[in-house]
């Protein structure tokens, strides 16, 4: 009995290590829908082409939804400035497959590169303040990953700002 | 605002991507609103007396510009029909086509031009000549004279938001370029 239950709980570990160490090798990300159907990939993490994605994308209001897996096309030139204002690592900008045009609404979400959970991941939290938005990220339940997207243009404001004082 | 009629006056331009480059964003100190113009140039001057470095990337926004992106997501993703967008005292814009087809393909180019991915708001402290976007760089370990007279040594971002607002600078915290006379 003792045995079993030692067995079960080095399991668990082991199991709990997994996940933990999976969470870690994915990386908080933003992923950028145009009007024009062009969707944009930035992330702190250099890609190479076919490196898979796993991103939200909109509903028919804009709101985000759970999630579908992309490959990166290849580097682009980042029209946006997005920063990486925790631990100030250069931003890289990645074309992903795009849309149609006529079926594109103006959408930013959160994504994972390197995630290995591709049905319901924990995604990151993406929130609007006044002029900007912003990707937050928790690892082992502290403040990790803090991206934010210049708009250059007002927008209504969305984020919890005790949420944003915790990454600050 | 008053709302405008499914009949068009003559005089009004149909939408589409030349709206784009009209009411432009201004990056001149000129074009915001005094005391807070003054203040602005006075904390830009300590910055860079000190050895600072400043990028100013937005100042005054027209609110016709606002208006015109905001509208134009609204009519390219269908959540307001073109007849129903209202109207704007200096901007003689037909948002109506006269189908919803070309009506929001219209709206969607100019969408596309002013480089949208996330839906405008039509307030803004820069419409109100009260803010500016601007990117600080050069002064960490630096000593910059505030609106008292005294040195201060900028150690964190924190030391920095101080000094401006003894100019009556104010910073706000959750979007990195942005300063304002009130600190929104």
């Amino acid at each position: 009995m003792a045995f079993r239950t030692l067995v079960g709980t080095l399991a668990l570990i082991v199991a709990t290590t997994c996940a933990v160490a999976g969470e870690a090798r994915s990386s908080a990300a933003f992923i950028e829908l145009r009007m024009d159907g062009a969707r944009t990939l930035y992330t702190t993490q250099r890609l190479q082409r076919g490196a898979h994605v796993v991103a939200q994308y909109p509903d028919s209001r804009g709101r985000p939804l759970c999630c579908v897996s992309l490959k990166v096309l290849g580097a682009r030139a980042s029209s946006h400035r997005v920063s990486d204002l925790r631990f100030e690592r250069p931003v890289f900008a990645y074309a992903l497959p795009g849309l149609p045009a006529a079926s594109a609404l103006p959408f930013v979400g959160a994504a994972l590169v390197g995630s290995r959970s591709e049905r319901k991941p924990a995604m990151p939290t993406v929130c609007a303040s006044s002029e900007g938005l912003h990707l937050l990220q928790r690892s082992g339940g502290k403040p990790g990953a803090h991206l934010y997207m210049e708009l250059g243009y007002g927008v209504q404001p969305s984020c919890d700002e005790g949420l944003l004082a915790q990454f600050d | 605002m008053a709302t405008t009629t499914a009949a068009a006056t003559p005089r009004k331009e149909l939408s589409g991507p030349q709206w784009v480059a009209r009411f432009p964003t201004s990056t001149s100190l000129d074009d915001l609103a005094p005391p807070f113009r003054r203040n602005v140039g006075e904390f830009i001057s300590a910055i860079e007396v000190a050895g600072g470095t400043v990028r100013v990337s937005a100042t005054f926004r027209p609110r016709e510009r606002a208006y015109l992106m905001h509208y134009a997501v609204a009519v390219a993703d269908g959540s307001i029909a073109p007849s129903r967008v209202p109207s704007m005292a200096g901007v003689d814009i037909e948002w109506d086509h006269g189908s919803d087809d070309k009506s929001r393909a219209a709206a969607r180019r100019m969408a596309v031009g002013y480089d949208i991915v996330y839906p405008p708001s039509l307030d803004s402290r820069h419409s109100e000549r009260s803010a500016i976007d601007m990117t600080i760089s050069g002064v960490r370990n630096k000593k910059i004279r505030n609106a008292a007279g005294d040195d201060i040594q900028i150690k964190h971002d924190s030391d920095l938001h101080r000094v401006g607002s003894s100019y009556g600078v104010q910073k706000l915290r959750s979007d990195p370029p942005h300063w304002s006379d009130n600190g929104l």
